[in-house]
């Protein structure tokens, strides 16, 4: 009888034969490849900018036709930040290339701030604050910022670099944690946001080097406000929950052979993908156990969208207790407008629940709870 | 890119496209998923093709961390509860065989997208732990463990896989 590597290794090779390229592929690729490169380059020119500017100037004023559209009245969720670079009117691209500067609220007012950044984190639970990286570029010094939603002015510090997580905001919005794959070695920085004091913990993980992918998440676990759970990283870390010193105080119970997507707020379950198919996802209760199972259905790539290799929709909140928002993507040449749409976690009924218009699509989106937006806002901005 | 260069990626395509998209099958398990992930790939190399020295070890490479990455998960198939055990196959039996080649790819993919995308590494494209960990941009020392559960976690998912167990941990510490 064979040895079991032996069978993996014909079992493997005999499936993998099977496969042959597409026609059509490489010209697919080209286009694709073309219009990522042409953001790209957009964002990595106004980089110098950044780094002269981002304190003594972090935003400019909108345009009026910029700003995300108003939803409904007594709305449960609202957009905190968005960053346009999707398709949009090619036309109007053009004229006046891919915008590189997010849209952020400032909750008491109800406007959106533009600000440069490479990515923006949730806020925090008071909406004072929220994380800001800087573009992370070759000239850039990959700093981080705290960002004050109420003036626009951003504290920027340095810590352990390359980030290779999104840094997020510890809820009292005093500490910013993310992966970090420096040369000191793996593990997750934390930053004081008062003292700029760095912290860090060393851990091993399963390093990502291609660009825009993400492999390890740290997110703030939202019972203890001042710990987090290290997420993702199933096989070596294992849903492991550290506090800021590093030291290990439990794991995140989750059902066997699920990837965990986001915690339920307040701490009790967690939205997770079992090992499946993936448009399904399941709902997991504090004990680990599996309370409803649904499907997400993948959207479908329309007309002539080059940035269309199939994309996943992307969770982006929670809406109550008995819905999730999910974002099937950037917009298209044809419908650049951007649908935010929620998911019953109890039926799977999925409904589209708001849009966000103008060109080009939004390609970044950052949600939050309206409830504790002023009356007055929230029954602006809500949806 | 000038029409030189988006030629010379033609024919790069033409040229490795096939050894890629064996990969990529490899890697997913799923002719649909592998298709997306070599076009991502693929994509991401047209976007920096100027600046990359060797395309095939790029598209390999990027292939390997998206499969790894939590949004770009592809279909396992979902271990199915059942009440009944079923029977071991024979294995002197010809059909025996057939089966556990059968139970093999069933248990393939319900191995996490890391553990399998080792097990491609060393088994199919015999890559050493070396060489393997630079892939992955892990150490040797994970590459072996790594490599120890996920065959591990096949004879537990596949019972019948179960063979010499001396053989079985010489190969997966060699």
């Amino acid at each position: 009888m064979s040895a079991l590597p032996d069978l993996v290794r014909e079992s493997i090779a005999d499936f993998a034969d099977t496969a042959a390229v597409p026609d059509g592929m490489a010209e697919r690729a080209l286009a694709a490849g073309e219009a990522r490169r042409r953001r790209r380059t957009v964002l990595v020119a106004v980089a110098a900018v950044v780094a002269a500017a981002a304190v003594a100037t972090p935003y400019a004023v909108l345009r009026a036709d910029q700003v995300a559209p108003p939803g409904t009245a007594d709305g449960r969720n609202a957009v905190f930040a968005l960053h346009r670079g999707g398709a949009g009117d090619p036309k109007e691209t053009e004229r006046s290339g891919p915008d590189p500067e997010w849209e952020i609220l400032d909750p008491r007012t109800g406007q959106y701030r533009r600000v440069v950044a490479g990515m923006v984190s949730m806020p925090s639970a008071d909406l004072r604050y929220a994380i800001v990286t800087s573009l992370f570029t070759d000239a850039d010094p990959r700093r981080i910022g705290r960002y004050d939603t109420r003036t626009g002015e951003i504290r920027w510090y340095t810590g352990p670099a390359p980030a290779v997580s999104t840094p997020q905001i510890s809820p009292d919005g005093r500490h910013a944690a993310y992966w970090t794959d420096s040369h000191e070695g793996q593990g997750v920085a934390v930053v004081d946001l008062e003292t700029g004091q760095v912290g860090r913990i060393r851990l091993e993980r399963w390093r990502i080097v291609v660009d825009d992918d993400r492999v390890s998440d740290v997110w703030f676990y939202p019972p203890l406000p001042h710990e987090w759970l290290l997420a993702d990283d199933r096989v070596t870390l294992h849903d492991t929950v550290y506090d800021l010193s590093g030291k290990r105080i439990g794991t995140l119970p989750l059902p066997a052979d699920a990837n965990p997507i986001a915690i339920r707020p307040g701490g009790e379950g967690a939205l997770v993908q079992p090992g499946g198919k993936a448009e399904t996802y399941a709902m997991a209760d504090a004990a680990g156990a599996v309370t409803s199972q649904f499907k997400i259905a993948l959207p479908t790539c329309r007309g002539a969208s080059t940035d269309c290799p199939r994309p996943r929709p992307e969770f982006v909140g929670w809406r109550g207790t008995d819905e999730l928002l999910v974002w099937p993507g950037p917009g298209d040449y044809d419908r650049p407008d951007t649908p935010i749409e929620a998911v019953d976690i109890r039926t799977g009924e999925r409904r589209t629940i708001h849009r966000i218009g103008g060109s080009p699509s939004v390609d970044r989106l950052v949600t939050m709870p309206a409830d504790r937006l002023p009356r007055e806002v929230r029954h602006r901005i809500g949806f | 890119m000038r029409e030189a260069e988006r030629e010379q990626f033609r024919q790069f395509v033409a040229a490795s496209g096939g050894r890629l998209i064996r990969v990529a099958a490899a890697l997913t398990g799923d002719h649909h998923a592998a298709e997306d992930l070599l076009q991502s790939a693929l994509m991401r190399t047209a976007a920096r093709w100027r600046h990359l020295e060797d395309p095939e070890a790029y598209v390999r490479r990027a292939m390997y961390h998206a499969q790894i990455t939590i949004w770009r998960r592809r279909q396992r198939l979902r271990e199915t509860p059942t009440a009944v055990v079923p029977e071991r196959a024979d294995q002197r039996d010809e059909m025996g065989a057939t089966d556990r080649r059968l139970a093999l790819g069933q248990a393939l993919m319900r191995l996490g997208p890391r553990q399998r995308a080792v097990l491609v590494a060393r088994f199919y494209e015999d890559l050493s732990e070396e060489g393997t960990a630079a892939l992955l941009g892990c150490s040797p020392g994970t590459v072996r463990s790594q490599l120890h559960r996920a065959l591990a976690r096949l004879r537990q998912i596949a019972p019948e896989l179960h063979d010499d167990d001396h053989e079985l941990n010489r190969e997966s510490i060699r």
